[in-house]
């Protein structure tokens, strides 16, 4: 699963940032490799909401650095939501 | 808006356009993320942030960054904090994460802003109310720390407001106060205070800061409000002191001083009715809270009063 979802949150911060999907990584850091932001971060998040009906509490992003860690809090949820 | 109207009116006016700006953000998907509404303190040059290291999702880094500058070396913890003119409550939000406080007690005169901060922080810790900085629904001598974080250049009467916070304050309490301010009335406001037994710890001048801040973030935190009507825009760049508003050149253009005081209350002087400003500095104050109120008006939202 979480190669389907980097494939998707890439797709996504591509749109946001536009920029090249193959630009990113797991280990792609929001802050300083993608220049990426809060508001774009919450703009992916709610996406992912909203397309697998998941619901992520703003605690859990509070310590998101990489795209790493946003996949893998993502299929955490789905997951759990899930079961 | 002209200084004709009185000084109630004034802020009657000034709680319906934050309360609008309430309805405009409920409406875009950043509503439940959206704690801060201030411009922020970004460091410039080879200056390290202060405080705690925050993750990328963090929302508003730069209004976290401004509050611990303000607290700086200011000891929180086991304190009962106040803060007047809280908004939605962002900063005793993140002063409850980092400092861990006795409690937190906030302020504001905008009836939504306090739904949305009431609702955030139901703990027992936690209290809200609705209420005008210049005559403050709590009793004498509650806070150990008052915070003042970019609310009282719209109080028409601002020496009213800092009567309030030595009131409030216990003996040894600290004042952590800033603001943009008009560069003639810094001293005053810090003389004015001083009358009122708050001794000045601490001033800086953090203009270049937050004028930093808002040359990074502004356009892009006004393009989260959503797509609004063409003359709401403005407004919107006016609330996020975006480059070309009224209030990014006050900030930019050397009339004003986004300015950091911290203060203790080092004595309780017999209390007296003389004026703590000069007339023509009162006048001044005044001006500024009613152009305020007039910048920050969402035309959509305006309701003919
Ligand atoms: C720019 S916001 C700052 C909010 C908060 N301190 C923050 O940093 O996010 C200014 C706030 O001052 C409040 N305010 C304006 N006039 C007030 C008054 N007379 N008494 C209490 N609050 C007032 C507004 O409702 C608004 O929430």
């Amino acid at each position: 699963m979480a190669d389907d979802t980097f494939t998707w949150v890439c797709a996504r911060f591509a749109e946001v940032l536009e920029i090249d999907p193959a630009e990113i990584t797991m280990q792609s850091r929001f802050a300083d490799d993608l220049d990426a932001d809060s508001i774009d971060l919450i703009e992916v998040v709610n996406k992912a909401e909203a397309e697998r009906g998941i619901t992520i509490e703003e605690e859990h992003l509070y310590d998101i650095e990489t795209v790493g860690e946003l996949v893998a809090l993502l299929d955490e949820r789905t997951a759990s939501s899930a079961g | 808006m002209g200084l004709d109207v009185d000084d109630a009116t004034l802020k009657a006016l000034q709680a319906d356009n934050f309360d609008s700006l309430n309805e405009v953000v409920a409406d875009t998907a950043f509503d439940r993320h959206l704690r801060f509404f201030n411009f922020g303190y970004r460091p410039v040059g080879d200056e390290q942030p202060a405080g705690p290291r925050l993750g990328a999702g963090f929302p508003n880094q730069d209004s976290a960054q401004l509050l611990f500058q303000l607290v700086g070396d200011a000891d929180l913890s086991e304190r009962d904090v106040v803060e007047i003119g809280c908004g939605r409550g962002g900063n005793l939000w993140l002063v409850r994460r980092t400092y861990q406080p006795a409690s937190i007690t906030g302020i504001d005169i905008a009836p939504r802003s306090i739904a949305f901060a009431s609702e955030a922080l139901p703990e027992a810790d936690c209290h809200f109310a609705v209420g005008d900085a210049e005559d403050v629904p709590l009793p004498s001598g509650t806070a150990d720390v008052v915070l003042s974080v970019e609310t009282s250049c719209t109080y028409p009467r601002i020496e009213s407001f800092f009567r309030e916070v030595a009131r409030l304050l216990r003996p040894g309490g600290r004042f952590l106060y800033t603001d943009l301010m008009p560069v003639e009335l810094v001293d005053p406001f810090i003389e004015a205070l001083g009358a009122l037994g708050l001794r000045l710890d601490h001033r800086r001048d953090i203009t270049a800061n937050v004028s930093a801040s808002r040359d990074a973030r502004a356009a892009r935190q006004r393009l989260a409000f959503g797509d609004r009507p063409d003359d709401d825009r403005s407004t919107m760049a006016e609330f996020v002191g975006e480059s070309g508003s009224r209030l990014y050149d006050l900030l930019t253009q050397g009339d004003y001083q986004y300015t950091i005081l911290r203060f203790t209350k080092v004595d309780e002087p017999e209390p007296s009715d003389d004026d703590l400003l000069s007339p023509e500095h009162q006048e001044r104050v005044r001006h500024l809270a009613a152009l305020a109120v007039e910048l920050l008006t969402i035309p959509s939202a305006a309701t003919p009063r």
